[in-house]
């Protein structure tokens, strides 16, 4: 149960202390690519930065106890936890205006090897979500391709992308998706400024509301990426987003009077932000971000 | 039934059960895109996201806009409604001193239909369009109006009608004479109303008509020079554009600023986006010149 009124909101908050404070803090450690997306959970800071390990194209659900967590408190049983405002501010002599998203990641898939390099259609190991999910069935999910160590040429085509709907009907990805050359880490290999590019998230057919479940992929077509470089997929459900025009600047957002409101960070979310660089954000460039957060019940 | 009957509803959408998209855009006018304070651009002729439409048809020939030059936007299914939750925009200046881009006046609109390449040197002749493409979205052209784009640059000075089919269905409507502006570069909107320096998006109609359906000719009456796309959009929702965000600069100052626009708290009434829409932004630029300078934001769409 979350809150029932203003006067329950401020009573819980206060008299209750049921609320607390995020302060999450990353450098960006390598200068990024004007018009893409950055995950910057691969980048150092507090919390540590997450290296995705795991063996390639099998699943590894996340949740606040992983490698590279924002700690939130803990499970707060029959309660709900909520946002109550966000701040931001990005420091850099490039890059601005940033455009900042959180999500909440159920999962990723580490691509590793060969399955980064080949052309071949790669089959994906993991348990479709089912009710019991953070969100039920991947209700609201989406799926991205990151950057964990960069790979070398490219960048191939996304020529087969197939899931589950929330439904568990399998259905395949309506476009073909390009990636970038030489994607530096963090960036999401699919996004930028150039035909075929889609960002955030890659394409769902048509109707569907979320991913159940990840199967297969294919890089094929374009140039392949050669070198030791690693991809991770990530399976993420969006739950705000912050503009952050320029550099220096602290943005804040309240979501108790927005719509919809106070943004729910279920038990066990495995939160983390995405970042849109208009311009190539420079190296060692700062993110600082705030998050005020409280339960009710 | 398709659409929200109450704010539950709507929340219920946009957060639990998966019917929210975000779709972002960066538009990037080149560095010849040198426009004038006051003068309309529209931001789909210039690079980035979405892809740039050069409205490269037969001369004259009705086409509809290419749906990859416009806001990405989630397939829906056919029960089911889509609405403009939430637009947020911001605008990068050039560079660490740009403020020409400040200031821009935005229409986010849906790009119908257009007929490219009439000859604004063509004094005279009546240039009748082709094609047997009609509007596919506000199909009887109520509340549908006229943007002529610039494709080549202009000299400027010139002066043009439009002859047209009227949302009523009656052909052979006709424009006041539209004055155009001294500088065009391509993206431009080359209309003004009574005189060269009046710069609107929008081309006036005859009295009394609320709408296009369709072009039938334009004729020139005063050579202008360049060649322009008349291009058919129904106007969706205004924005802005405020403070140039600039990169720190020598004395350590930066600026800029972020528009956002609610629909249910800020503006009530979300519009209804119709399928296969094609979703664009005008700007006005109230200060100079937007060359170089990116538009930056996204829209949130929610559907039920």
């Amino acid at each position: 149960m979350g809150f029932t009124s203003q006067d329950d909101l401020i009573n819980q908050m206060t008299t209750n202390g049921k609320r607390d404070n995020i302060i999450y803090q990353k450098t960006i450690d390598v200068a990024q690519v004007a018009a893409t997306w950055t995950d910057l959970t691969t980048m150092v800071g507090i919390p540590g930065a997450d290296t995705y390990a795991g063996t390639s194209l099998t699943y590894v659900p996340t949740d606040d106890t992983s490698l590279g967590a924002i700690y939130h408190g803990g499970n707060v049983a029959n309660a709900t936890k909520h946002f109550m405002n966000v701040g931001a501010t990005v420091t850099a002599a490039a890059g601005a205006p940033w455009i900042l998203m959180c999500v909440d990641q159920l999962g990723y898939i580490p691509v590793t090897g060969a399955d980064v390099t080949g052309t071949s259609q790669r089959t994906i190991t993991m348990t479709a979500l089912d009710g019991a999910a953070r969100y039920a069935a991947g209700v609201g999910t989406r799926a991205c391709i990151v950057t964990t160590a960069a790979p070398t040429a490219g960048g191939p085509n996304l020529t087969e992308f197939t899931y589950k709907n929330v439904g568990g009907t399998q259905h395949t990805c309506p476009v073909t998706v390009g990636n970038i050359a030489t994607p530096v880490k963090g960036a999401f290999t699919h996004t930028g400024a150039a035909a075929t590019r889609y960002g955030p998230f890659i394409p769902l057919a048509a109707g569907d509301t979320g991913i159940s479940d990840i199967e297969t992929f294919t890089f094929n077509n374009g140039t392949a990426y050669t070198g030791s470089g690693t991809l991770a997929i990530c399976l993420v459900k969006p739950l705000f987003v912050l503009p952050i025009p320029s550099s220096g600047s602290f943005t804040m957002t309240d979501f108790v009077n927005m719509l919809p409101s106070m943004p729910r960070i279920k038990d066990g979310a495995y939160l983390k932000f995405f970042l849109f660089n208009t311009g190539a954000t420079s190296i060692s460039a700062p993110v600082t971000i705030s998050l005020d957060y409280a339960y009710g019940g | 039934m398709a659409g929200f009957r109450n704010i539950r509803e709507w929340c219920l959408s946009a957060s639990d059960d998966g019917k929210n998209y975000i779709s972002m855009f960066r538009k990037t006018p080149s560095a010849s895109t040198i426009t004038v304070a006051g003068q309309w651009f529209d931001y789909g002729v210039s690079s980035g996201i979405p892809l740039a439409n050069y409205y490269a048809a037969a001369p004259g020939t009705a086409t509809y806009v290419d749906a990859k030059s416009g806001l990405n936007l989630p397939s829906i299914l056919p029960n089911e409604k889509l609405f403009l939750s939430q637009l947020t925009t911001m605008t990068r200046g050039a560079s660490p001193g740009t403020i020409t881009n400040e200031q821009q006046l935005l229409f986010l609109c849906d790009y119908l239909l257009y007929y490219p390449f009439f000859d604004m040197d063509d004094v005279g002749t009546i240039q009748t369009t082709a094609g047997s493409n009609t509007l596919t979205r506000y199909t009887t052209g109520l509340g549908v109006q006229m943007v002529v784009v610039g494709q080549a640059p202009s000299a400027g000075g010139g002066r043009y009608t439009i002859t047209y089919t009227n949302s009523d269905g009656v052909p052979g409507r006709v424009t006041p004479p539209c004055y155009c502006p001294s500088q065009a570069p391509v993206g431009s909107c080359v209309a003004s109303v009574g005189a060269a320096a009046g710069i609107t998006p929008f081309v006036p109609l005859q009295a009394g008509d609320k709408g296009v359906r369709s072009v039938q000719s334009l004729t020139v009456e005063i050579a202008n020079g360049g060649l322009v796309a008349v291009v058919l959009v129904k106007p969706i929702q205004m924005g802005y554009a405020n403070e140039s965000s600039r990169e720190v600069m020598a004395s350590g100052v930066s600026n800029g600023d972020a528009t956002q626009i609610d629909r249910i708290t800020m503006m009530a009434g979300a519009p209804e986006i119709y399928p296969n829409a094609v979703l664009g932004f005008l700007s006005k630029t109230l200060t100079g010149t937007i060359a170089f300078c990116s538009l930056v934001g996204w829209a949130t769409f929610v559907w039920r």
